[in-house]
């Protein structure tokens, strides 16, 4: 371990470069979004800093269990999320520039709000699309991917960012208010039946790539393992709403109808996750 | 702990990355504890009108000096002939302003205009 030998300046520089195309793959839509930029001045500074908290634990969280090679110490895996979280935040603000909503006539606290709110989520992109795009360092066996820690947090772990990166395009919108408001309890009742069906179907009944390995390792039957996916989309997508202030003013039966709308994508994106991002 | 093994390019991202991140939340931090939670302050300024075809244009400025943000802020701008003019911002973010412009027919630069906001909503 003391002899690994650091990587050519040239080879990490392609790793920056995969992580900006998935930075960018996963966050386009985001960026995109008038609403988010309306959260990055809406939001207090408290709540942002929580959210780069947050962010920084997933990243930490997904460097160590897909990320880096097995053996990684915990400084690397710090390092890299540090450097991802950079260039997350670097990436938000070049893109923000670029389609005009940050510049010298933009005050300066709601220029860093929009890179911060936007840049969370390019980070976790950014992360995902290091380890996940590249192609050629499985072969060479550099990355030691084969003998994953499975484990119940790298699941979780993994499906929580499977689940922010699917759900945080559309958290933000008025579009979940609205089908929340208007929907009704019956056709949100079914909605939530409706999800955690999908979930189960992505995770158990699709072989999608992935899936033998994870009933390897299921110490629960196929159906609680779906509930409990479920039960993850909805923490997260609780969580995002709570971040772009979505339930600042709401009232019980709307933080819970949000919720269920929002964990449609959350549990598509967690159980994706659990399976891909590994 | 064992020093991990980093090229010159891989510690220079990290150290920006760094700094930016540590930056970034100072500046946040700072930002929770002068604004807090003080409620949007809001002021109308009005520019040097122009004489533009048969009336005249003028500059509007709302300025919010609170710690929150205002939505739909609607500034009414009034001649001292009774005439008014009325003007909507989207948003009006903490700590930053907001530019329009009312067109009114009176000549501003010899009658007296006032403005006010009128009403704005919390987010």
């Amino acid at each position: 371990m003391a002899s690994r030998v650091p990587k050519k300046p040239a080879d990490s520089l392609r790793e920056y470069y995969r992580g900006i195309a998935g930075g960018l793959l996963f966050s386009v839509p985001l960026l995109y979004t008038m609403e988010v930029w309306w959260s990055g001045f809406l939001a207090q500074p408290l709540r942002l800093l929580a959210g780069i908290g947050a962010t920084f634990v997933l990243l930490l969280g997904y460097n160590r269990f897909a990320g880096l090679h097995e053996d990684a110490s915990f400084a690397e895996v710090a390092i890299d999320s540090v450097e991802e979280l950079g260039i997350g935040l670097v990436l938000s603000a070049l893109v923000l520039y670029l389609t005009g909503q940050i510049g010298p006539e933009v005050p300066f606290d709601e220029t860093v709000g929009k890179i911060v709110v936007e840049g969370l989520v390019v980070a976790i992109g950014v992360s995902v699309g290091t380890a996940q795009l590249g192609a050629g360092e499985r072969e060479r066996g550099t990355n030691v991917r084969e003998g994953v820690r499975v484990s119940l947090t790298s699941d979780l772990v993994l499906g929580m960012c499977g689940a922010v990166l699917l759900a945080a395009n559309v958290a933000p919108t008025d579009e979940i208010r609205m089908i929340a408001a208007e929907a009704g309890a019956a056709r949100l009742l079914g909605l939530s039946v409706f999800s955690m069906a999908l979930g189960s179907l992505v995770l158990h009944h699709s072989e999608f790539s992935g899936s033998e390995r994870l009933s390897d390792r299921l110490r629960f039957g196929h159906r609680i393992d779906s509930a409990v996916t479920y039960a993850l989309a909805l923490a997260v997508s609780a969580a995002l709403l709570w971040f772009f202030g979505r339930f600042d003013t709401a009232g019980f039966s709307m933080i819970v109808s949000q919720t269920v709308v929002l964990a449609l994508p959350a549990v598509i994106g967690a159980a994706a996750g659990r399976l891909l991002l590994a | 702990m064992i020093r991990p093994e980093k090229n010159p390019l891989e510690w220079g991202v990290f150290v920006a990355g760094l700094a930016l991140s540590l930056g970034t939340m100072g500046i946040l931090a700072w930002d929770a504890a002068t604004n807090g939670d003080k409620p949007p302050v809001l002021s109308v300024v009005l520019g040097s009108a122009r004489a533009v075809g048969s009336g005249y244009e003028v500059p509007v400025t709302v300025r919010n000096t609170g710690g929150e943000t205002a939505e739909a802020v609607r500034v009414e701008v009034v001649g001292t002939d009774g005439r008014r003019a009325e003007l909507e911002f989207e948003f009006v973010p903490r700590g930053s302003s907001r530019e329009g412009t009312v067109f009114i027919p009176n000549d501003p630069t010899r009658e007296a205009v006032s403005a006010r906001v009128v009403s704005f909503r919390k987010p």
